[in-house]
């Protein structure tokens, strides 16, 4: 009979695995999630590294970023929406350095069975801001194209919250906000842009050390590659500059390591994706706005249990001010 | 009128001096008559180390960057036109935009896209030069080309940045840092459009503030 009825440290025991093998198994969604918004992304809508940042200038983008993630092969049948707001800003100290900051204010929100019954659950707040420093080491300029390679280099800082719980207890993994350390990033983005058409890529890596819980996300890699040409004006007038419309074409790949819970790889965690990114912006002289839409093509996530994404849509808002000037002493 | 002006001084230093040296003789003091002749004589370089002062600055102000063709009897500007290799978009085109507002003396500014070709007006009295132009392009991060430097009528300038592709920078030498920087990052370029603009005098050089409005 005794082993009908656990002793107390055996179920906590039994719980803390459980609890360990549900983060873990959820881990690699905030990644994704996170992924889907950060700077370092190789497309002009979902990504800012190749934006062109003058010298004294800010640039202000704002992302409204709602995610759906519906497709469930469990019977818990979860939901997930998942809203984010982040603003990124780029100042050029000159002409060859830019200075990144993004910021991820999100809200989550999840629905699952349960043998209670279906229940919601909901998060709000900041996630991991990022500032990174960008050099363009190699550019070349002719009449009516430009080429750059500007490698980068930053830290996530632990902004967000990543031990957050309500009355059902702790919240799963792809609720929580950050990963509880300070996480070195860098990479490598290049645009090729001509007035009729612009190619850019990318190609970054995001180091994960393990946080104060023990816990530690598997490292991220992403390449991405956009396209995009100028549908309105079809033809460039040799006067005057006119609000310009670009369609195009975005692909993002991820890779995510697995997890490692109390310094143990856990193989139910890590996963490929592969998006697809149909965009169009406005752009005018002191303004851009534009929109994409984010589907999946590949999810090969490892584990039985994973939420598979549907959809995210990406608008925003890109505006540009003139800042003041470094003083001379501190110019380079 | 120089060498006139000189000849007359030296007349009055001659004349000045010899009635100077009179008095003394007659009062028949030598020492009195010596101090008089060194004050005299002070005097008349000073006069003309003035003169020869007043006449390099009136010559320097009649130049051609002052801003006035006396061929013509009209006020000119500089206006500097510059090929951009690397400008690919709006978005490119405003890195230069807010690197003019740094720039002195700049008025408005014109970008033709397809002719990879940014124009810039500057203030009647403003000076530039190539490096200057090309100091500008540079720290927006793209590469100028040919660059070419001409003076043109107010009165054209004026009227073509009446046009549709112009933008005219609003003259706030006296306001505060923040109204200035709200002004300028707000997309009020426009409002000031006919505001402000120093026009020189024809015939003196000296700047008439709104004289632009004349010309609407």
């Amino acid at each position: 009979m005794a082993h009908d009825v656990p002793s107390r440290t055996s179920l906590l025991a039994r719980r803390c695995v459980k609890l360990q093998k549900l983060l873990a198994a959820f881990a690699v969604v905030p990644i994704v999630v996170l992924a889907a918004v950060r700077p370092g992304r190789g497309a002009p809508i979902t990504f800012v590294t190749a934006l062109p940042v003058a010298q004294d200038q800010l640039v202000w983008r704002n992302y409204f970023n709602p995610g759906y993630k519906g497709d469930d092969p469990t019977s818990a049948d979860r939901d997930l929406w998942n809203l984010l707001y982040n603003p990124v800003f780029a100042w050029g100290p000159s002409a060859d350095l830019a200075i990144f900051a993004s910021l991820t204010p999100q809200y989550s929100f999840l629905s699952e069975n349960t043998p209670q019954g279906r229940i919601s659950q909901s998060a709000g707040g900041l996630g991991d801001s990022l500032i990174f420093a960008r050099y363009t080491a190699y550019s070349k300029d002719w009449l009516g194209k430009t080429l750059r390679i500007d490698p980068l280099a930053g830290v996530y800082l632990p902004t967000g919250w990543y031990n957050k719980s309500d009355i059902y207890g702790r919240l799963p993994q792809y609720m929580q906000g950050g990963s509880g350390s300070v996480d070195p990033y860098f990479g490598l983005t290049t645009m090729y842009k001509t007035q009729l058409e612009e190619f850019d890529w990318d190609i970054t890596y995001r180091y994960n050390p393990a946080a104060s819980s023990g816990y530690q996300l598997g490292n991220s890699f992403h390449t991405d590659f956009a396209y995009y040409r100028r549908v309105v004006p079809w033809i460039l007038p040799d006067q005057g500059l006119d609000n310009q419309i670009w369609v195009g074409l975005e692909t993002n790949l991820i890779r995510d390591g697995t997890n490692r819970v109390g310094g143990m790889n856990d193989p139910a965690t890590g996963g490929l994706v592969w998006y697809l990114d149909p965009g169009i912006f406005y752009a005018t002289p002191f303004w851009t706005t534009g929109m994409a839409i984010q589907v999946p093509v590949i999810q090969n996530l490892n584990g039985p249990d994973r939420l598979y994404g549907s959809f995210r849509l990406f608008l925003y808002f890109e505006y540009y001010f003139m800042m003041p000037s470094l003083p001379k002493w501190a110019q380079f | 009128m120089g060498s006139v002006l000189i000849s007359f001084n030296w007349n009055f230093h001659r004349d000045t001096l010899s009635a100077e040296l009179g008095q003394a003789m007659s009062r028949g003091n030598p020492r009195t008559m010596g101090k008089k002749k060194t004050r005299v004589l002070a005097l008349t370089v000073v006069f003309v180390l003035a003169h020869l002062c007043f006449r390099s600055y009136l010559s320097a102000a009649q130049g051609p960057d002052a801003g006035v063709n006396h061929g013509k009897g009209e006020p000119t500007l500089t206006r500097v036109r510059i090929q951009v290799r690397g400008l690919v978009s709006p978005r490119a085109a405003q890195n230069i935009f807010i690197r003019l507002d740094k720039q002195k003396g700049v008025r408005a500014f014109k970008c033709d896209l397809g002719a990879n070709i940014i124009t810039v007006d500057f203030q009647p009295y403003q000076q530039v030069s190539k490096a200057d132009a090309e100091r500008v392009i540079r720290s927006a991060g793209w590469t100028p080309g040919t660059i070419e430097i001409e003076r043109v009528s107010v009165r054209k300038a004026l009227s073509d940045e009446a046009g549709r592709y112009w933008y005219v920078l609003p003259q706030l030498e006296g306001a505060s840092g923040l109204k200035r920087w709200l002004v300028i990052n707000f997309g009020l370029w426009t409002i000031y459009k006919d505001l402000n603009v120093d026009v020189p005098d024809s015939n003196s050089g000296a700047p008439v503030q709104g004289a632009n409005k004349a010309h609407d």
